[in-house]
């Protein structure tokens, strides 16, 4: 039964994507999808039937697959209580999406290098040696120079 | 899968976890019941029923705002199956948040025995190649 609920969904576009807010609104107007869509400064949010939210989204991604990010509200479109323009200030939950929206290129790179299989540049770590391994380390040193010291 | 999301407001690693197939568990599922009360402003209001719900987990001399969260929020952690979790988000404290609450949070996830993957909001191109594998590889050893 959950298909045939009302659901609300949050589409963020990364700020380095070719396709702005305004656009990504005709595209689904074009549809002809039975959804309620809102144009925001962020991105643009969608209202309507799981099923036919589900299919959008497929359509949307096609758009830009790595720019489109997308999460589910719990807010319905124009309600007054999470209004900015009714509260006249900041709604919560912006800082969230204020906080994440500025590190969607990075996290697009990342989608494509994992896509791409491009191994991780993660540091690799010196491995740990034990006691007894790095007296024999230094032991070979000092055999290695005969006893004489450096100086 | 169920795959908890912390800080559960994040957007990044809920879409990441759809796009592998699980069902995340977001902040939006829970609300999604409360707004449609005749609330004021939910979910800094909270009913009669949060707070009975919470002295399952909390005293009774817990201060309110922190019974609130934890009531909303447990339901999520409840469900969940698997958890990621942020360990720097910037804005789980501070005058919106409350640090007490994401660290009980935190702990309740962590006793819970579910797989968990703990990762790092990334700052750079780098850091953020790292991430997106972690999360990436984490997702598909749950059976994505």
């Amino acid at each position: 039964m959950e298909d045939m609920e009302e659901m609300t969904y949050v589409v963020l576009i990364s700020p380095d994507s070719h396709l702005t807010p305004s656009q990504a609104v005709k595209q689904i107007l074009m549809l002809k999808a039975d959804i309620t869509v809102k144009e925001t400064c962020f991105g643009i949010i969608m209202q309507g039937k799981k099923e036919i939210l589900d299919e959008v989204i497929k359509e949307l991604r096609k758009l830009d697959e790595y720019g489109i990010f997308i999460k589910e509200r719990g807010f319905k479109i124009f309600d007054n209580r999470i209004c900015r323009l009714v509260r006249k200030k900041r709604r919560p939950g912006f800082h969230q999406i204020e906080r994440e929206y500025s590190s969607l290129p990075y996290i697009r790179e990342g989608l494509i290098a994992y896509d791409k299989g491009i191994i991780s540049p993660e540091r690799i770590k010196p491995k740990k040696i034990k006691k007894a391994e790095l007296e024999r380390i230094i032991e070979e040193i000092i055999d290695a120079s005969d006893g004489v010291s450096p100086n | 899968m169920r795959v908890m999301v912390y800080p559960p407001t994040s957007i990044v690693i809920a879409d990441l976890i759809k796009r592998i197939g699980h069902e995340p568990l977001v902040t939006g599922k829970i609300l999604r019941d409360k707004v449609g009360v005749d609330l004021d402003s939910p979910p800094y209001e909270i009913t009669l029923s949060d707070l009975k719900r919470s002295l399952k987990y909390l005293s009774v001399e817990t201060p309110a705002g922190m019974r609130g969260r934890i009531a909303l929020m447990m339901p999520l952690i409840e469900k969940a199956e698997a958890a990621i979790i942020v360990m720097n988000p910037d804005f789980s404290f501070g005058c919106g948040g409350c640090d007490r609450a994401s660290k009980f949070l935190i702990y309740q996830i962590k006793s819970k025995g579910i797989p968990i993957l703990e990762v790092q909001y990334p700052n750079n191109k780098e850091e953020a190649v790292i991430f997106v594998k972690k999360i990436m590889d984490f997702l598909r050893e749950l059976g994505g």
